[in-house]
């Protein structure tokens, strides 16, 4: 037999979900597994929590239709919140599924290269007119809305959380017209999930979009915000992490 | 027996998060050297990495890969071998091992990965491919890399040769050395062997040829049998067997840095740097 055929077969006899037909095949199966469960229990510790005793034999159908491709445990298990939300025992808690997304941004951010503030270029604003200035936003940052209590689920399920939080998870889970505006980032080593109002979050949709400050000051005064506030915010979360000019070929000095 | 602190081997222990804050502050009569698995570092930022830093700065790292597929019959992943060598160039370890042991192959024209360490065969082709692959990783690492013996739950049916043979002809063809788990020896022995696992370990040591050793790594498991099979799970401490061995032939003959190796059920950092000082205590003085 070939040596490329024999650990195709090997390779088919582990990854089965078949039991074994040769001695020790099974003691790899198990460990394959095992893995498996222990790499998603790091990537998704808050789904983990969620499903409990159910998580291993969700992650064993997970890998038999998304099975591991890269010798990376730690990259694999993107698609496992798309998963979730197909399963059909957890169609009524689809929050678990928008759950697991928050738990892999978290996951992915903290693995990212570290942040690189660049206080400096706030002096651009002393060069430049507002129209020609944008704030840079960290590459480690991930915005999303959902109706569920999302960030009280995660912040439940982190070390000495207040047990009345449940009663508002509880509560919020029963609200229909309740919603959050989350952005997740990271400043130093942990990332964090930060609560917003519907306007500073849509601000921050308009950096992203790579508005002017002239374009963010207007809308910011038709809100009537303050927009120091929300910078310091921004800035202390590690969203924003210095300014550039809109178009480096066409800047107007002041 | 050596007689010169030159001559007694370098003892390190496996790093694990957990430890990341003992570690910074470990004496270095304790611990001459920490050895980190590759794919834990894979990320580009974060805590390990300013953790890592830290820690390398004050000792000597080894990098140790268990996700790099030297014996794959598909070839190695292109993207793994570039991310190995970012973190090598990064780090300038004083050793870089990885398993002999395969983990991708074609599966109706897609690659698939198991995600663990399985046996390659012994035999012409698997030989010429991995030599290929060994060559290419040190190509591109521009450096020589140590390949380790693993412990195995299934022999490949086309073995043609001797795992003692196939190693020694893979360091001559490729000019790579060996790292010997002498646990996963005893391991096999358990699993494979009739002969008492001292006495296989003894043997198959024989057959190596010394100068290809450069590194051992010392564990322990705990016994725990599955189907039949002893599971090689670094559970526990180093196993009397194992220090039979070391005591047998590493203390006596080799200069080659010893690793104490414990991944699952993770000890205090204080059991870990006692085990540290027992393989450095044997390295002059034989224990009971």
């Amino acid at each position: 037999m070939l040596a490329a055929t024999e650990q195709a077969d090997l390779l088919a006899a582990i990854t089965s979900n078949q039991p074994a037909s040769l001695p020790g095949i099974a003691i790899y199966q198990s460990n394959r597994l095992a893995i498996a469960v222990h790499a998603l229990e790091i990537s998704f510790p808050t789904v983990r929590a969620l499903l409990g005793e159910g998580f291993a034999g969700a992650v064993q159908r997970f890998i038999q239709q998304h099975p591991l491709q890269s010798g990376d445990w730690g990259a694999w298990g993107g698609e496992f919140p798309h998963w979730l939300l197909q399963q059909t025992e957890l169609l009524p808690f689809v929050y678990i599924a928008e759950m697991a997304e928050i738990d892999w941004q978290l996951f992915q951010l903290e693995r990212s290269a570290d942040p690189v503030p660049d206080p400096a270029s706030f002096a651009l604003i002393q060069q430049y007119q507002p129209t020609d200035i944008r704030f840079v936003l960290s590459p480690q940052i991930f915005l999303t809305t959902s109706g569920f209590p999302l960030s009280k689920i995660w912040q439940y399920h982190q070390l000495a959380a207040a047990p009345s939080l449940l009663q508002e998870i509880k509560s919020a889970l029963s609200d229909e017209t309740y919603h959050e505006y989350l952005v997740i980032s990271r400043l130093h080593w942990k990332a964090q999930i930060h609560l917003l109002d519907p306007a500073a979050f849509n601000l921050l949709n308009m950096c992203r979009q790579g508005k002017s400050l002239s374009t963010l000051i207007a809308e910011i005064e038709r809100l009537q915000l303050d927009f120091t506030e929300w910078l310091s915010s921004m800035l202390k979360f590690g969203v924003i992490t210095g300014l550039c000019t809109t178009y480096n070929d066409h800047v107007h000095r002041s | 027996m050596a007689d010169d602190d030159s001559m007694i081997s370098a003892v390190g222990i496996g790093l694990k998060s957990q430890h990341f804050d003992a570690a910074i502050q470990a004496s270095k009569q304790d611990i001459d050297f920490f050895e980190v698995h590759a794919e834990n570092y894979f990320n580009q930022g974060g805590l390990n990495h300013a953790m890592l830093e830290q820690i390398s700065a004050r000792f000597a790292l080894t990098i140790h890969g268990t996700g790099l597929g030297l014996g794959n019959m598909c070839g190695i992943e292109a993207e793994h071998l570039s991310r190995l060598n970012q973190l090598v160039q990064r780090y300038n370890p004083m050793l870089v091992s990885e398993h002999l042991s395969f983990n991708q192959a074609m599966l109706n024209g897609q690659k698939f990965h198991a995600g663990d360490l399985l046996p390659v065969s012994w035999n012409e082709a698997s030989f010429f491919a991995i030599s290929d692959n060994i060559l290419k990783v040190q190509d591109c690492l521009g450096r020589q890399i140590l390949i380790e013996n693993i412990s195995y739950y299934h022999v490949p049916g086309n073995n043609t040769m001797l795992e003692t043979d196939f190693l020694n002809m893979l360091c001559r063809q490729t000019g790579c050395g060996l790292l010997v788990d002498l646990n996963n020896l005893v391991v096999n022995a358990k699993n494979f062997s009739s002969e008492p696992p001292v006495e296989y370990a003894l043997q198959w040591l024989k057959q190596i040829n010394p100068q290809y050793i450069q590194q051992y790594h010392l564990a322990g498991s705990s016994n725990h049998e599955v189907d039949g099979f002893i599971i090689d799970d670094h559970a526990v401490a180093v196993t009397s067997d194992v220090w039979q061995i070391y005591d047998a032939v590493v203390r006596d003959t080799s200069t080659a840095p010893v690793l104490i190796e414990w991944d699952t059920e993770i000890p205090t950092w204080q059991v870990l740097i006692a085990q540290a000082a027992q393989a450095k205590q044997r390295l002059v003085q034989p224990l009971c």
